[in-house]
């Protein structure tokens, strides 16, 4: 039984669905938020193409169902609720990024929290404002990486029996 | 029976060999498949960001100086404005105004004048904004000879804005330093980063800041970037020192009249504005100048612009500490 195999069966559920729809909402407005943050005086603008921030809003609300999922298996447990942090992470950088990097206080005040001087900030900010489009498509990849990762490791420890997916025996 | 023991850990070996190469070319698969798509996304994002049908039509009249009458606006506006838009900014009617954090330092002093540093990119947007505060506040602290028609990148909403001196839009990476200004109080420092125009927002760190100025070989430059890193407050830009206060950032984020946003404003549209301030976007740009020139005028010793002595810029300075 393969990745794929799995994902349909997580997937072929209407509740779950809209679960994932729900989260992936909810992560569009996380991303946003954390934009608006970073925005100087609030003024929101974002400098990636939108359809960018929507696949990172689904990638991480589908990454997190898989390893929601997954605490019910012992085996995985751990390593889904690591992974819950990392979903929701994954959006937060992704709003960082998504901002115009002109003007980034909160991320350079964090930067400084770190002992780095002004050289070294201005680098990383310049790197994200150079690179952003090609940073947002590595959290989504990244996403999509650990999902299917995740999905192989239930393939391994799970069944599906009458259409639901259960735990080997 | 030890035949058929070999015989089975010979298959038991045959069967881990093929599932280690199935990881392998698994991993490599995945990798590859990875790389790719890393590849495709800027080509992909290319045609899905919404680039002006026209690039000519969208920067029109780039580079080219303001007419006198034009130049008038900014050169000689009345202090009339500043002091109602001071006023505006003390009794909170205003409330995009002064957002930028500010710290304190000592003034570069240069021929015996303390100078006003900018450090900006041309495809900056909160730059392209930040221009008309800062050109209507140097306007009254000194002359421009000349401002030049500019706009922030394509991919930023295309601001129009004021350009110090004529940008070289399409280089890969450049600084350009200086300006036409000059005042008999204070030195204006300008540092801007240019890039491509038709991409979104680019710069680089400091220090190449510092390697461009050390060619450019103006101690005056070398000195400025050498203060901003030593600093350690750089947030992004636009980052400016008025004399001894440092503004990491716009000090005032006037996007909007209320009707227009700044995007779909002309420089016609944005100079008529400033000209006869009578919406939010005028007084805020007016508001966000008086902040400079309190902050400038705080770090004058002995004669004084006579912008220096309006009752809501001694204000300002004294509520904001400077």
């Amino acid at each position: 039984m393969g990745a794929a195999q799995i994902f349909r069966s997580l997937f072929g559920s209407k509740a779950v669905i809209a679960a994932t729809a729900l989260i992936a909402i909810a992560y569009f407005y996380l991303i946003e938020y954390v934009i608006s943050l970073n925005a100087p005086g609030g003024y929101t603008f974002v400098t990636v193409p939108p359809i960018l921030l929507y696949l990172l809003s689904l990638s991480a609300a589908v990454f997190l169902v898989i390893s929601a999922f997954s605490l019910r298996f012992a085996i995985l447990r751990v390593q889904s609720e690591v992974e819950l942090a990392v979903s929701a992470l994954s959006t937060i950088v992704g709003g960082i990024i998504a901002g115009c990097s002109c003007s980034v206080p909160i991320l350079a005040s964090i930067l400084y929290i770190f002992a780095l001087n002004a050289a070294t900030v201005s680098g990383l900010l310049a790197f994200i404002g150079n690179y952003q489009v090609e940073l947002f498509g590595a959290l989504i990849l990244f996403n999509v990486a650990i999902s299917y990762h995740h999905l192989d490791k239930l393939s391994q420890t799970c069944v599906i029996r009458k259409g639901r997916i259960q735990e080997r025996k | 029976m030890p035949i058929k023991q070999d015989s089975k850990s010979a298959t038991r070996k045959l069967e881990q060999a093929i599932k280690t190469t199935r990881m392998i070319a698994t991993a490599s698969l995945a990798i590859g498949v990875i790389a790719i798509m890393l590849a495709l996304i800027p080509l992909v994002s290319s045609y899905l960001q919404p680039t002006p049908a026209n690039f000519g039509h969208t920067l029109a009249g780039i580079n080219n100086p303001f007419t006198p009458a034009q130049l008038a606006v900014i050169n000689n506006a009345s202090s009339a404005y500043f002091e109602t838009a001071g006023e505006m900014y003390l009794n909170h009617s205003l409330t995009n105004v002064g957002t930028a954090p500010i710290v304190q330092t000592n003034a570069l002093i240069v021929n015996g004048k303390p100078s006003i540093i900018y450090l900006g990119a041309i495809s900056c947007i909160f730059c392209g904004e930040n221009r008309w505060a800062m050109a209507l506040a140097l306007g009254q602290l000194g002359h421009f000879g000349s401002i030049y028609k500019g706009y922030s990148a394509l991919q930023d909403g295309d601001v129009p804005t004021i350009y110090w001196q004529p940008a070289r839009y399409n280089v890969s990476s450049g600084v350009s330093f200086g300006s036409n200004y000059s005042s008999a109080y204070l030195n204006f420092v300008p540092i801007e980063y240019e890039s491509q125009i038709s991409q979104g927002f680019q710069i680089q760190p400091l220090t190449y800041f510092q390697q461009q100025a050390a060619a450019y070989g103006n101690p005056t430059y070398i000195s400025a970037t050498n203060v901003i890193v030593t600093l350690n407050s750089f947030q992004g830009t636009p980052y400016t020192i008025w004399g001894r206060d440092v503004v990491s950032g716009a000090d005032a984020i006037a996007m909007t009249n209320g009707t227009t946003s700044l995007m779909n404003m002309s420089h016609a549209d944005v100079l008529r504005q400033l000209a006869k301030p009578n919406n939010l976007f005028a007084w805020e740009q007016y508001a966000g100048a008086d902040l400079y020139i309190a902050m400038a005028c705080a770090s004058l010793s002995g004669s004084m612009p006579p912008i220096c002595s309006l009752p809501a810029i001694k204000a300002i300075q004294k509520t904001g500490g400077y």
